[in-house]
């Protein structure tokens, strides 16, 4: 072979080393970038209870999304109105399942203070079995048949009930439903249905009881709450069967990552409780620092290391240690480079610890000063940032907040209501990631449309200059999709809004919305379908006669036969009467 | 480190939970690609000291960094996922099969001329004492030195720049041999015309 013959060969590949060398790079940089499968499903997508924005004690409504950050679609999975109740959702480790409680609206026996003449009160959408405990009760049959309806845990309910009566309270007893559901809600199963014991108003409480996975998606753990205790129990998932495993006053139980162990904790704030899953262990550990229970109640305030010997545990002031389960040892895990810590999330590997510092006070929960997403190594304590959180929005009076960390140590959430331009308080998701911060309204969530984009009219009539006895009113055409331009002058402000014309049966509604942002993207799920509030439209002409109504009073209206109002002047005091002043 | 943080951001998803800390600092890349970075850093420096970036590797070493870049896949899709040690290696050996490979082609595709003057001995001794070290990385990575992630910083970026420069020297190479090509198709066209005008 000559040298020339030699070199065209060397030469052809070199081209080969050179493409298939680039190629590889390529690829992986690529599925590095593009597809992070190592992340937990919760970093991509987040699983979230949703209530309307706070306006009394307790919500009137509860819905569970997924929502996925990136694109922003969210699916409904489940919904249930007044008297029910839905947990926080809680997704399975390897992403395929949600779990969650429902409890069906309508649905508690009310216990009440012994009275041997008057009849139980049952309400009257109770089911069968509820009714017939409840008879059970009111008639003082035996343990015996108690025992039947509630295998595991009879003396404790009938010990409950006992001290309920003697201090006439009101005792509650729910069909709590343990769910499971796909994250794409393609199917949804009831796994176990249980009884809970609980004052009405113990819901604001019960909400933020969830279920924990044990690692391997096998086992769901869960509370079976009774009054100011809990039984942790758990399923096993293929078979069906149920394990009891301790008692605890908080319904989060915490799993060990080797899945061998139970964690929780008592209400004096200072027992920590473990157990063997199999049962052949159980130990109270008396610790020499008080747990934040509120901590513990709303946020994963109990978690284990890696390592299954360790259990961490949030204490007041938001300080963290860990308990040597076999010492019982307490250690304290502080950053001394921040002066106060909290939301603490461990990583999906268990090894670093994800927080957020401040260098002045954490206040119920809400930052005064600069916040900064930072990390521990758990193996040497090696701490620093992540990133350094954008400036939040003024938060509302009430509400100051939950924060909220990815396990990928990515991602903040931050979970609060804030107040707008028009002085209207909503509740909103804000997503940091160091380089974006990101804001979401949940409260249009929670609605549904109540007509579609067919239903929508023209009325060129409303055009023109209006004025009114406060103010005067501008109605100009959008130009496009058949809607309005409103600007109300009032007290030398003005408010831009635009709004669609629709006709609800045979009565017009103006669809006011604050945002025109909702009606130029048109998203999947059809926000440009719920507006803010509706404005009856009673008269154009001489007099234009508005109405405003709010959104769930229409929505209750349009569900009755003949419900909605008849178009026309009526006695109504109305938001605008006015006159046209120009054409 | 905003800097590398945002250049880096491009390659790499950045998963803080799986990322080396160092003296404190979080590293901008996962530990996969920490370990393909550094791997492509320090066998660029180890092929240019050993003046074996002239020739192709013997046919022993490309069929390790062929098994190098057939492990990638296992490990980069978690088929098997061990731990920080086994991110770092499999990022290690696959960037030091693709610089092995990438950084030879590059000098015989640019220098297609007088490749022929260059007969390099590539030593496959130094190869498996180098590979050795390489494999021996993730037993003691990384110590906790802010001068050490300096360092890993510093040997991230040459990997980087490596393939930055290979594929630019590539880009330039064809665009001189286009022009070439078309000055030489020019002046023979001309010649061509003259002759026929001659005829």
């Amino acid at each position: 072979m000559n040298t020339r013959k030699t070199n065209i060969i060397s030469y052809r590949k070199a081209w080969i080393a050179f493409v298939a060398s680039l190629s590889c790079l390529l690829i992986y940089v690529l599925a590095c970038v593009m597809s992070p499968p190592s992340w937990s499903p919760d970093s991509s997508k987040i699983a979230i209870l949703v209530t309307p924005t706070p306006r009394g004690y307790e919500p009137d409504k509860y819905a569970i999304f997924t929502y996925d950050i990136a694109t922003g679609e969210r699916v409904l999975l489940d919904e249930v109105k007044a008297d029910g109740l839905l947990s926080t959702p809680v997704w399975s480790p390897d992403g395929a399942w949600i779990a969650y409680y429902r409890m069906e609206p309508n649905n508690p026996v009310e216990i009440p203070p012994v009275d041997s003449n008057s009849a139980p009160a049952v309400t009257q959408q109770t089911s069968t079995e509820t009714k017939e405990l409840a008879s059970q009760f009111s008639s003082g049959e035996t343990k015996e048949q108690l025992s039947e309806e509630n295998k595991i845990l009879p003396s404790l309910l009938f010990d409950l009930v006992e001290k309920s009566e003697q201090e006439e309270k009101k005792t509650d007893f729910n069909d709590m439903k343990l769910m499971l559901i796909r994250p794409d809600g393609s199917e949804k199963k009831t796994l176990h249905t249980m009884k809970w014991a609980g004052e009405s108003s113990d819901k604001s409480e019960q909400m933020f009881i969830r279920p924990t996975w044990s690692k391997d998606c096998k086992k769901l753990f869960y509370a079976r709450v009774l009054e100011d205790y809990s039984y942790v129990e758990s399923i096993d998932i293929p078979t069906g069967k149920r394990y009891t495993h301790l008692l605890s006053s908080s319904g989060i139980p915490s799993v060990s990552p080797d899945g061998n162990w139970v964690a929780s904790c008592l209400e004096d704030n200072q027992t920590l409780v473990t157990a063997r899953v199999d049962g052949s262990m159980c130990k109270y550990i008396k610790l020499d620092m008080e747990f934040d229970d509120e901590y513990l109640f709303l946020f994963s305030g109990l978690f284990w290391s890696s390592d299954s010997m360790k259990v961490f545990i949030v204490g007041k002031e938001s300080t963290l240690h860990a308990v040597d389960i076999a010492s019982g040892q307490t250690e304290q895990y502080a950053d001394s480079d921040a002066n106060n810590t909290a939301y603490y999330t461990i990583s999906s590997g268990g090894d670093k610890l994800y927080y957020l510092a401040s260098s002045e006070a954490l206040e119920e929960g809400l930052a005064k000063g600069t916040l900064s997403l930072r990390y521990m190594n758990l193996r040497d304590r090696h701490t620093g940032t992540v990133f350094v959180l954008p400036q939040l929005p003024e938060l509302s009076g009430g509400d100051s907040g939950i924060f909220s960390i990815s396990p990928n140590g990515k991602i903040v959430l931050l979970r609060t209501s804030i107040k707008d331009e028009h002085d209207i308080t909503k509740s909103v998701l804000i997503f940091c990631d160091g380089k974006t911060k990101k804001t979401i309204e949940t409260d249009r969530w929670l609605l549904k449309p109540l007509y579609s984009d067919s239903d929508l009219i023209f009325e060129e009539k409303l055009i023109g200059k209006w004025r009114g006895t406060d103010g005067e009113m501008f109605v100009a055409e959008r130009g496009q999709g058949r809607t309005y331009k409103f600007t109300m002058i009032e007290e030398d402000q003005e408010h831009h809004s635009v709004a669609n014309l629709v006709r609800l049966r045979d009565t017009m509604f103006m669809g006011v919305f604050f945002d025109e942002s909702l009606l130029l993207e048109k998203d999947s799920s059809g926000s440009h379908l719920l507006p803010d509030i509706f404005i009856k439209v009673d008269q154009i002409e001489p007099k234009l006669l508005l109405q405003t109504m709010e959104y769930d009073e229409v929505a209750r209206m349009q569900e009755k036969e003949n419900g909605l109002p008849a178009q026309g002047p009526s006695e109504a005091n109305y938001t605008f009467e006015g006159v046209r002043v120009q054409p | 480190m905003s800097v590398f943080t945002c250049i880096f951001s491009f390659l790499c998803s950045q998963d803080a939970s799986r990322s080396f800390a160092i003296a404190g600092h979080l590293m901008p890349l996962c530990q996969r690609c920490s370990g393909l970075y550094a791997g492509m850093g320090i066998s660029f420096l180890w092929l240019l000291s050993r003046n074996h970036k002239k020739d192709l590797p013997p046919r022993s070493i490309v069929y390790v960094n062929i098994v190098c870049l057939l492990a990638m896949p296992i490990f980069g899709f978690h088929l098997l996922d061990p731990g920080p040690a086994w991110r770092l290696w499999s990022g290690l050996v696959y960037g030091n099969a693709i610089v092995s490979l990438l950084l030879p082609a590059v000098f015989i595709i640019c220098n297609e001329d007088i490749r022929s003057d260059y007969i390099t001995n590539y030593s496959t001794t130094s190869f498996w004492i180098f590979f050795a070290f390489l494999n021996s990385i993730p037993l003691w990575f990384p110590a906790q030195s802010l001068w050490f992630y300096y360092a890993v910083l510093l040997l991230m970026l040459v990997g980087l720049l490596c393939v930055v420069f290979s594929v630019l020297a590539v880009i330039v190479f064809l665009i001189k041999a286009y022009v070439k090509l078309a000055i030489f198709k020019g002046s023979y066209y001309e010649h061509s015309k003259n002759q026929y005008n001659q005829l």
